[in-house]
């Protein structure tokens, strides 16, 4: 093949151009012309091939972050699958604001994991959940209908869970609100700050000298006066990330050299904080907020968790915290002071380390990090068995 | 540092605008100090074994080129240097592991206890990178001085010769003749050698990150890790994916090799010359690996006799050769094993071929052009079935997977997999570029015009600037699009 890759042109058989003085603005012309028909070439590749489709982010002033809208997602970093987002950016099926009559609701929250990219939408395990509730309805005569919504969004800490609760899922007026947690989220939910320059905008949570559970939104809030001065910049990025897979090309490769080269996430931070020195800001200044001491993260996901059961009894829902299984025994204690507090604060906890220590093809559970569609059968079984169990759904 | 990895997009320019920028003089000693800077960023004391080696061998080779009566023993010397490095990184554990294996097996046939040899005492040996590489470059020098070439007697040239980054790590196994011709002449820049070296460096990414990484990932690393979940569609599609993927992996990483030399005006030779399309394994060897098939020829094949001997003794010698370039592969029996079944190929096809020239109808019927295309379908197949034997991790479990293809089970995961990826666009998109290619080469060699657009894409390519610059940086976006997740280590990189 060697031989057929040889030169696509064979530039010794093109005569040699006169050399000629061009005009400026012929130069500019080509250039622009060139540009635009790479960008157009490359675009309706990217889409013929389903690529460059993996941007589905927006930024939001109170979660950080959100799913946006109706946004084609071909996802291939890990598994595979190629769904829309629904009109309200919830990696799930439509459904209606307004609860239909004889219909129970389980709502899910939680971060990758639930959102569930890397399999097909219909082997995730808020669909299965459905289908399998329904399922038993129908074999037992149960006129109950069951709605199983997907909240759940990628990086999503427990904090803004919590906030998500509020601002988008007590709507929805569900009956048990799921969340599946990993010890991993609760490093997520506090912020040093001291050091906020670095962290993501997202709601952080701490508590203060008495004990109480305060919110500290400042970095979100920040970036977003920020973005208020760059707004043109920020229509394009969104436009971009809407409409463009080569944007979403550029994005994912950014994502993967900063998370495998060393090198480039520190020339990248280099770049970074040149670009705002030259714009004659101190690129070290810290975004104003509350300055607190340094925080417990497990005490502080821990009050999140009993604040969250408190508000989903005021919004009649049940809440169940899910514990992803213990693949590498990190979470024992983290495990047990949640089921100690469950039964103290009255929420469900499903450790689903012990069904998976059962399993009887535990490599089947998960892809690299996260659960495979069999991980998601066992995850929907799983929790079904336990809702049944608990009588939450009666 | 991997020609892959975003430190050589790095690296590559700096060096390369340093060495344009400083005079004449300083270019060797930059790029020898680049080299030797490539080597060490992976691990640095074995820079001090390159140059250990270099420094053996630049004077050896200029002892056997003055000795009038000790040019055997000096060459021996240098050999045993050379070959005793290569075996004790490479080989030692390997030895140490086969004699407690048949200890063991000993005691237990005469029933002594084997508990003694339970455990196989084994070195913590990291093999160094492009041992097998320089090691067989280094030879080849002391054996050509041996036979009369003239030796480089420029130190920082024959150091440059052994440690030149382009070529370092897997080759091409270069000859110092055609090196040491780059050298005599100050380096100008040209043009047409820089467009050539980026459309190299870019069509080796292609081929490495987006179809030789992507079979990898997607493919071959999950089929040989559990064979028990293949069915046996899955089994074949992981054999052929496996023989596109070294392909893949190889000639990629050689065309980036070979495109970044050319930045600095330099030519490595070419180690592939379309192998798929040959019609059997004597010519498959000639187009596979061909830098490391004419080594093996010239040290080893000719030394042992070559094909001037009695029939027999021509046979041993393929069988030798090839048994002997599968142990180069990698310290394992599994590579014996495919060397052996090589050399025994070998032997058979040089048999067939000389039995068919002698029988009238068979020597007509290989004319035909059926029968070619047979040929080199069964050659293929052939070769992808006894790669199973190269990447599996021992000969049991190559069985394994034979087992799997030869069944009948139902298809699993990877079928589908395959199917959801981007493999099949990038497929297409790679073999969209190979006719483009093929067709314009064709026009060009037999002095056709060009279609009239070609033509023009042609015109533009040369005359444009901006459209080459803004070519190369789409290309750089394809293959960034089509890439994985996570690059891989080139396959050669660990023999």
């Amino acid at each position: 093949m060697q031989k057929l890759e040889k030169h696509i042109t064979n530039e010794a058989k093109i005569p040699e151009p006169r050399a000629s003085r061009r005009p400026s603005w012929r130069s500019a012309f080509e250039v622009v012309a060139y540009l635009a028909l790479a960008v157009f070439l490359l675009e309706v590749l990217f889409r013929i091939a389903g690529v460059g489709s993996q941007e589905f982010m927006y930024f939001d002033q109170k979660l950080g972050n959100k799913h946006i809208p109706g946004k084609e997602v071909i996802w291939r970093l890990e598994g595979f699958s190629a769904e829309t987002l629904n009109s309200h950016g919830y990696r799930d099926v439509e459904h209606a604001v307004a609860k239909p009559a004889g219909i129970k609701r389980v709502a899910v929250l939680g971060d990758s994991h639930s959102e569930g990219l890397q399999v097909p939408l219909n082997n995730t395990y808020a669909r299965r959940l459905e289908a399998s509730l329904n399922g038993s309805a129908n074999k037992t005569a149960d006129k109950t209908g069951y709605e199983v919504i997907n909240f759940a969004c990628s990086g999503y800490s427990t904090a803004q869970e919590y906030v998500q609760f509020s601002e988008e899922v007590a709507p929805y007026k569900p009956d048990v609100t799921v969340i599946l947690m990993h010890w991993g989220n609760t490093a997520a939910n506090i912020v040093d700050s001291k050091n906020r320059r670095n962290a993501q905008p997202r709601p952080y949570f701490y508590l203060d000298s008495e004990g109480r559970l305060l919110e500290d939104n400042s970095i979100a809030e920040w970036c977003y006066k920020q973005d208020a001065q760059n707004e043109g910049l920020i229509e394009t990025i969104g436009f971009l990330k809407r409409h463009s897979r080569i944007y979403g090309v550029l994005c994912q490769t950014d994502l993967a050299l900063s998370i495998n080269e060393r090198l480039y996430s520190k020339l990248r931070s280099f770049i970074k904080s040149a670009s705002i020195s030259l714009q004659g800001k101190d690129y070290k200044a810290e975004p104003p907020g509350p300055v607190y001491p340094p925080q417990d993260s497990i005490r502080v996901t821990q009050k999140i968790v009993m604040a969250l059961s408190k508000k989903c009894a005021e919004n009649d829902s049940k809440l169940v915290i899910m514990l992803l299984p213990d693949v590498f025994g990190v979470s024992a204690k983290f495990s047990k002071d949640l089921t100690d507090l469950s039964s103290q604060h009255n929420f469900g906890l499903l450790d689903l380390s012990d069904a998976f220590k059962k399993h009887p093809n535990p490599n089947d559970v998960f892809l690299r990090v996260h659960l495979s569609s069999q991980g998601h059968k066992f995850v929907a079984d799983t929790l079904h068995a336990f809702l049944q169990q608990k009588n939450y759904l009666q | 540092m991997l020609f892959s990895s975003f430190n050589y997009l790095i690296f590559l320019p700096i060096v390369f605008g340093l060495y344009w920028v400083l005079p004449d003089k300083c270019r060797k000693p930059l790029l020898l100090l680049a080299s030797y800077f490539f080597y060490m960023s992976w691990l640095p004391k074995y820079g001090l074994l390159l140059f250990g080696l270099t420094l053996a061998n630049y004077f050896l080779g200029l002892l056997i080129d003055k000795s009038e009566h000790r040019k055997k023993l000096f060459l021996t010397i240098a050999i045993s240097i050379n070959l005793g490095c290569l075996c004790f990184f490479k080989y030692t554990n390997l030895l140490l592991d086969s004699i407690w294996q048949g200890l063991r097996g000993l005691l237990h046939v005469t029933g002594m206890s084997t508990a003694p040899f339970a455990n196989t005492p084994m070195f913590d040996i990291l093999l160094p990178l492009g041992i097998s590489f320089f090691a067989f470059e280094f030879i080849h020098y002391v054996v050509d001085v041996y036979k009369g070439s003239s030796p480089m007697r420029n130190f920082i040239d024959f150091a440059l010769f052994g440690a030149f980054f382009p070529s370092q790590i897997a080759g091409p196994i270069k000859r110092f003749q055609d090196f040491s011709k780059q050298l005599i002449h100050p380096a100008v820049f040209n043009k047409q050698e820089f467009n050539d070296g980026l459309v190299l460096i870019l069509q080796g990414l292609f081929k490495k990150v987006c179809l030789g990484d992507t079979l990898a990932q997607l493919v071959v690393d999950p089929g040989y890790a559990n064979p028990a979940a293949l069915g046996t569609l899955d089994a074949w599609i992981v054999f052929f994916a496996f023989t596109f993927q070294v392909f893949f992996d190889f000639s990629g990483y050689t065309d980036i090799g070979r495109g970044s030399a050319l930045l600095f005006g330099y030519r490595v030779p070419e180690n592939f010359n379309l192998p798929f399309l040959s019609a059997n394994f004597l010519e498959i060897w000639r187009r596979w690996h061909i830098s490391l098939s004419t080594w093996l020829r010239d040290y080893l094949y000719f030394p042992l006799g070559g094909s001037h001997c009695s029939v027999w003794a021509q046979r041993r010698n393929l069988f030798l050769t090839m048994a002997l370039g599968g142990l180069w592969h990698g310290a394992a029996w599994h590579y014996i094993f495919f060397g052996c079944i090589q050399g025994v190929i070998l032997a058979v096809t040089r048999d067939w071929q000389k039995y068919t020239d002698k029988h009238p109808t068979l020597s007509r019927m290989k004319l035909s052009a059926w029968w070619h295309w047979s040929a080199v379908a069964a050659t293929f197949w052939t070769w992808t079935v006894l790669l199973v034997i190269f990447r599996a991790p021992s000969v049991t479990h190559a069985f394994s997977m034979y087992a799997k293809a030869f069944s009948s089970s139902p298809a699993g995961e990877i079928t589908t997999t395959l199917m959801t990826s981007t493999l099949p666009a990038t497929l297409c998109l790679y073999g969209l570029y190979c006719i483009t290619c093929a067709l314009s080469n064709r026009a060009v060699e037999k002095g056709e015009a060009l279609p009239a657009m070609a033509h023009g894409i042609a015109t533009v390519w040369k005359q444009s600037v901006p459209a080459r610059a803004i070519a190369y940086a789409a290309m750089a976006i394809v293959i960034l699009a089509f890439a994985p997740g996570q690059v891989q280590p080139f396959i050669y990189f660990q023999f």
